[in-house]
């Protein structure tokens, strides 16, 4: 089998806030293959965006990192800041939120765009703006001329967020990491931006991890997924399979909280109770407050996370044959 | 922009007015009778009353403020009652030697100041950061008088290498200009500090070491732009206040600029001098931020000019 791009094994993030260490992540596995595209979901908080940053080596100072990334072949935690700069905009790049406050609202547009070409890239300067060009009319935007020499401000949302997609591309990248990258605009526009970085990462046959709180985005861009819970990921497997066949009772209720557009209404329910906090985690499952089929174990003792078939790997007590405790749920 | 530049020197003119009638109630305002400081308390009320009419101060007021402005629009700042000299003449004089203190003391300003903040928001936290911060600190706190008689002392006096006061070589212009820059380098420091690391924070900076930007480029091509416009307005400002008379740092080092003026003529409530001083540090705040204001277009795309 061919070897993952990008893999993940144990990693542990934790923030430092009024001299304790936090936990953020607890023991995050995730691999992507060359140009598959994985999605990573999960309510608010629960750390995507830390897991994103971390291969990124982006956290902020307070962020104590432990495990393994390993991105082809080389462990990315434990470069040395000048081979790590080599690899950010060249071999990963990242596409944020918000692309008006993720742009320098100083600096040309043409020129952010041509920023990892100039850092990675032996070319002159008319070389590069050839390339900007290029890529500027590659993710749609026409009067690219114009556009080159306009700064940030003067664009639309959706235009926004094409600037940072070109400027990701702009290397072609071996992995994109785009963290809610339609979040920030309108529905119609949602749409239009996914397409094209749906296009561009089949193209250039790039890998892509998807962050995104919208399962239906999911279904319709990326061929695996992995869902993640309060620093962990509780689940893993191919998009159809996790759609019809969700293994953990969470991601079943993520499933069934999805509004339906064809008159299902009335069967979307909410999955009750909040997130737990940082400085709150429970000891055993940390979903088990929160989970209809908890049982005694899954309070006192946190599931492994491990393969159950080919595709699926998941985290759950109820995936380990003892099915005949089901009658002792507790809630 | 040229509707723009017309309508900004309209309302430049429209402040000065304001001035010109502020500083016209500032000079009626002051104690004492400025006949007196003409003739002298031995003088007699007829020799008085005569003076005060040629002089026009019998006048009702509104006329004499437009005879004030008159004057003014021709260039006639008026008579120094203490020099016995045209004020322009006494101005102009003086303000060339002003000009070049105070640029030479905010370059110092400006030099010591901003490389001081960037290094000190760049290492935040860091050993260096808290020594420069330091340092700035005991700067802010250095009284300019205190500064002044130090340098004067020790380098001038004991050390005998620059001259104690005066004007007219460059050698005169390194320890007044060194004594002003000290003391404002350290507002520099925390301004460009507290704003770089600001900037430091801002998504688009994550986004410049997302694309492999080092972190001397990214301070200085993705972040110094964005850090430096409070400096910029606060540089525009200072400037202005120093050109209109450094009273302390030219009493000090007996320098005859336009703040050493300013002082005698309060002292001598010599009324058209003190009007012409206050007027002129009013006309260089304006023309300074006129100037600020363009200069923010230039360094700040998101400021459109209309
Ligand atoms: N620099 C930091 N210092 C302290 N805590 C942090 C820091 N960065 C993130 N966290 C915490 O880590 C947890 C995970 O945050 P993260 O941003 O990864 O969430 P997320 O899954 O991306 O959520 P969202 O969908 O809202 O973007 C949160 O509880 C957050 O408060
Ligand atoms: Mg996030």
């Amino acid at each position: 089998m061919e070897k993952p791009l990008l893999d993940i094994s144990n990693l542990k993030v934790s923030f430092k806030s009024d001299g304790t260490y936090l936990n953020a992540l607890s023991g995050v596995n995730l691999s992507i293959y060359p140009g598959e595209s994985v999605a990573l979901v999960g309510e608010s908080g629960c750390g995507k965006s830390v897991t994103s940053l971390s291969i990124m080596r982006l956290l902020k100072a307070n962020a104590k990192v432990e495990g393994q990334i390993s991105f082809n072949g080389k462990n990315l935690l434990s470069l040395g800041t000048k081979e790590m700069r080599k690899i950010r905009g060249q071999d990963v790049s990242m596409i944020f939120q918000e692309p008006m406050s993720a742009l320098n609202p100083v600096i040309r547009i043409g020129d952010q765009i041509g920023e990892p070409l100039f850092l990675h890239e032996k070319l002159t300067k008319r070389q590069i703006k050839t390339r900007v060009l290029e890529l500027l009319r590659l993710v749609g935007i026409a009067r690219p001329e114009e556009i080159y020499r306009e700064y940030i401000h003067q664009l639309s949302g959706g235009m926004r967020q094409r600037v940072m997609i070109a400027m990701a591309m702009a290397c072609k990248p071996k992995l994109i990491i785009a963290d809610e990258p339609t979040t920030a605009l309108d529905v119609t526009v949602q749409a239009q931006i996914l397409d094209l970085l749906r296009n561009l990462q089949k193209e250039n046959n790039m890998a892509l991890l998807l962050i995104t709180h919208d399962l239906g985005v999911v279904s319709e861009m990326c061929e695996r997924a992995a869902v993640m819970y309060a620093g962990k990921i509780v689940e893993e497997s191919t998009v159809d399979t996790l759609f019809n066949d969700p293994r953990h009772p969470y991601t079943k209720g993520l499933i069934s909280s999805i509004p339906k557009l064809e008159g299902e209404r009335n069967r979307l329910k909410p999955i009750p109770g909040n997130v737990p906090s940082l400085a709150n985690m429970p000891q055993g499952c940390r979903f088990a407050p929160r989970c209809e089929f908890a049982m005694e174990q899954c309070i006192h003792q946190e599931p492994s996370y491990m393969a159950i078939n080919k595709k699926t790997s998941v985290g759950c007590w109820l995936e380990r044959g003892n099915n005949d405790d089901r009658s002792t749920a507790t809630s | 922009m040229a509707a723009y530049l017309v309508r900004r020197i309209l309302g430049a003119f429209i402040v000065l007015i304001g001035i010109s009638i502020i500083t016209f109630i500032i000079a009626y305002a002051v104690p004492g009778d400025p006949v007196r400081t003409v003739v002298g308390e031995k003088a007699s009320p007829e020799v008085v009353e005569q003076v005060r009419h040629t002089m026009g101060l019998d006048r009702p007021v509104y006329v004499q403020y437009f005879s004030y402005l008159n004057r003014l629009a021709h260039g006639d700042l008026g008579f120094s009652y203490y020099n016995n000299q045209p004020v322009t003449h006494l101005i102009s004089e003086r303000f060339g030697a002003t000009a070049v203190l105070a640029l030479s003391g905010w370059a110092v300003e400006i030099i010591i100041g901003i490389p001081l903040g960037l290094l000190t928001a760049v290492y935040n936290r860091k050993i260096t950061d808290y020594i420069l911060s330091s340092l700035a600190i005991i700067g802010i706190s250095l009284p300019t008088f205190w500064l002044g008689m130090w340098f004067i002392y020790n380098i001038s006096y004991k050390m005998g290498i620059l001259p104690i006061g005066g004007s007219g070589d460059i050698k005169n212009l390194i320890l007044p200009s060194l004594t002003l820059g000290i003391v404002g380098a350290a507002y520099y420091q925390r301004l460009v500090k507290t704003s770089m690391l600001e900037v430091f924070s801002q998504d688009y900076i994550r986004t410049a070491h997302a694309n492999g930007a080092s972190s001397l480029r990214v301070t200085f091509r993705h972040g110094f732009r964005n850090g430096v416009i409070p400096a910029v307005t606060y540089a525009g400002m200072d400037i202005a206040f120093l050109m209109g008379g450094v009273v302390i740092t030219e009493t000090v080092f007996n320098y005859p600029g336009i703040g050493q003026l300013a002082m005698q003529s309060i002292q001598h409530l010599d009324v058209p001098v003190i009007m012409a001083t206050v007027l002129l540090s009013a006309i260089c705040v304006v023309v300074m931020n006129f100037i600020v204001d363009i200069l923010y277009f230039l360094i700040d795309p998101r400021i459109s000019i209309s």
